[in-house]
């Protein structure tokens, strides 16, 4: 994958997949099914958010550009988006699957228009001002 | 790279799209009294003064209300660049598209043109402070891609819409005067829903289809191929008189529009997120009713290639109109509308409440603030009235009852709106009090640690 912007859309799908399986299982009250769906996407989404994100790509950002403010804003909306997870962690708990939808159908739009910022301007600008992002992408696949 | 200026955050209050949210319904409501005013002539002619009055009171007071409000809250999301003055052009815009929309509408229906003197300025004072603020960013600002690309071909039809509509409404202040076609009227319709309408909605499509329903993305080519298409066939239509060029522009409008609603029912069908959604339902329903328009258009045009329309040809045409304004756009406003309107006010509570995590676990998420059953109501009074509307155009006896119906179906969503609007003004209220509890709470206990540390070192 040659650009940080086709390597992080393509792990922004595969986080929806695994939502959307999740999603579909509680949806399907098969709760053995969801507590293992929802496990897989929580680790997926963990490890793009804090990982690949915080960690590797936006650390290296601001080594080049100092702190900016898209991504101090990024960070604060994954605040907003491990709050949300954590309140969803308590309804799958209680097996209560209407209010689990219901965040779900939240979180769903949060990421969205999340990702939509991210895929729009923030990794495009990262593609032009790292010139290791060859080697990021590397650092993340580990 | 320049990076200041460039904030994620510039997310406007939720006012500003929420008070267009909440009066567009109304508008619709006023539509279908308008209807209702003409009793069973309202769909008899598609010139008579209450078809006129109810159609602009849906594309200006329904439709461009909830586009206009939708873009102010959307542009600075995906561009990262606040609309300047976002606040004070948004309640302008607001207040002249109500009015203007008001009196050319009632100017229809009395009809009293001379009322259009005043609509029109208010009309245009709407339209060019939203594209003027729309325009910077979209010629400037934005990145590439086909949903942008499409959404700024859909902003020149608009500009020609709003051209050739004054130019129509003119002529009727000036009957003598200027020029007097029917060919105008269709021209003005062509750009508005076939460019402005039909457009907007395919580059808002290409990104929200495969992002909130996890399907495959709309086929590239594609998305830049029909809206292309679209546009020269729109040129064609309005600027080629012709016959074998008016043959060629109509049959290639046609056919874009057909390949983009299969396309949008082949990508719904491969959707990873298989729960039941009503915005689904929604979308199927306003891609069916374009391809049934788009269908009839052509048939409509081979039997009688003229505008010397007798009654069949006439009905036919008011049916492509309904299906395309009630059955297509309308059916993905309110499909939308029933995912937007909670998001907002879920994200604006959850931004009140992150300076107190625990108030987090109390918001109402997305199924409280518009409940399912509500939605699923929604999509039935739709379908009914869209159902009973079309069917007046041949059983004309039927009009007041397709408008009660319609009156219903807008009245439905005003109250999904406010019901919304008022859950998020108790919850803010209820997070400004504990907040505002807390912050007293610090400061008492701040000052008497101070006056006690005090008294102990006196």
């Amino acid at each position: 994958m040659s650009s940080i912007v086709a390597y992080m859309q393509q792990n922004h799908r595969q986080c929806d997949e695994l939502f959307a399986q999740a999603e579909e299982a509680v949806a399907n009250s098969d709760w053995d099914k969801a507590s293992n769906s929802w496990q897989n996407f929580r680790s997926e989404l963990f490890d793009h958010i804090d990982n690949k994100e915080e960690t590797i790509l936006f650390t290296a950002l601001e080594a080049v550009n100092g702190p900016t403010g898209p991504t101090m804003v990024m960070r604060q909306e994954h605040a907003q988006i491990r709050a949300l997870v954590t309140q969803m962690d308590t309804a799958l708990e209680a097996k209560d699957s209407q209010t689990f939808l219901g965040l779900a159908e939240t979180l769903m739009i949060t990421t969205q228009q999340h990702n939509m910022k991210e895929e729009q301007i923030l990794y495009p600008m990262m593609d032009n001002n790292l010139s290791n992002a060859a080697e990021l992408i590397a650092q993340m696949e580990n | 790279m320049r990076l200041e200026g460039l904030s994620f955050d510039n997310i406007p209050p939720l006012h500003v799209p929420l008070r267009f949210f909440n009066t567009a319904p109304w508008m619709g409501v006023l539509a279908a009294i308008a209807l209702l005013s003409g009793f069973s002539d309202g769909l008899r002619s598609q010139w008579s003064p209450a078809l006129m009055a109810a159609t602009h009171f849906i594309t200006l007071g329904f439709m461009a209300m909830v586009m206009l409000g939708a873009l102010f809250q959307l542009l600075p999301v995906i561009s990262g660049v606040a609309l300047p003055a976002a606040k004070p052009v948004a309640m302008l815009v607001h207040l002249c598209l109500i009015a203007g929309t008001l009196l050319l509408s009632c100017g229809f229906l009395i009809p009293n043109y001379q009322l259009f003197w005043v609509a029109l300025p208010l009309l245009l004072i709407a339209f060019v402070c939203f594209l003027s603020s729309l325009g910077s960013l979209l010629i400037h600002q934005l990145r590439g891609g086909n949903s942008i690309f499409t959404v700024r071909l859909a902003a020149l039809c608009l500009l020609m819409t709003i051209a050739i509509g004054l130019l129509r409404a003119l002529t009727y202040i000036y009957p003598h005067t200027l020029l007097n076609l029917p060919h105008v009227t269709y021209t003005h319709l062509g750009w508005g829903l076939g460019g402005w309408v039909l457009l907007l909605v395919m580059g808002v499509s290409y990104q929200v289809i495969p992002m909130f329903h996890v399907t495959p993305e709309y086929p590239t080519r594609l998305a830049r191929w029909i809206p292309c298409g679209v546009f020269i066939a729109l040129l064609l239509l309005s600027f080629f008189p012709a016959a074998s060029v008016q043959f060629v522009g109509l049959t290639l409008l046609c056919t874009c529009a057909v390949v983009y609603s299969l396309t949008i029912i082949f990508l719904l069908s491969k959707r990873k997120r298989k729960l039941p959604d009503i915005t689904i339902s929604f979308w199927r329903l306003a891609v069916g009713s374009l391809l049934a328009a788009s269908i009839l258009l052509f048939l409509r045009y081979i039997a009688e290639p003229s505008f010397n329309a007798n009654n069949i040809t006439q009905a036919t045409q008011i049916l492509i109109g309904i299906l395309t304004i009630y059955g297509f756009a309308c059916s993905i406003i309110m499909g939308m509308l029933q995912k937007i309107v909670p998001f907002l006010i879920y994200l604006h509570l959850q931004r009140q409440a992150m300076t107190a995590i625990e108030l987090l676990s109390t918001l109402p998420h997305n199924k409280l603030i518009v409940p399912d059953k509500r939605s699923q109501w929604q999509l039935r009074f739709h379908i009914a009235s869209l159902v009973f509307v079309s069917i007046s155009v041949f059983f004309t006896a039927l009009t007041p009852l397709a408008a009660l119906l319609m009156a219903v179906d807008f009245a439905w969503l005003g109250y999904t709106i406010a019901m919304a609007t008022s859950l998020y003004k108790q919850h803010r209220n209820r997070i400004t009090a504990t907040i505002a509890e807390t912050i007293s709470e610090t400061i008492s206990e701040t000052i008497s640690e101070t006056i006690s540390e005090t008294t102990a070192a006196s």
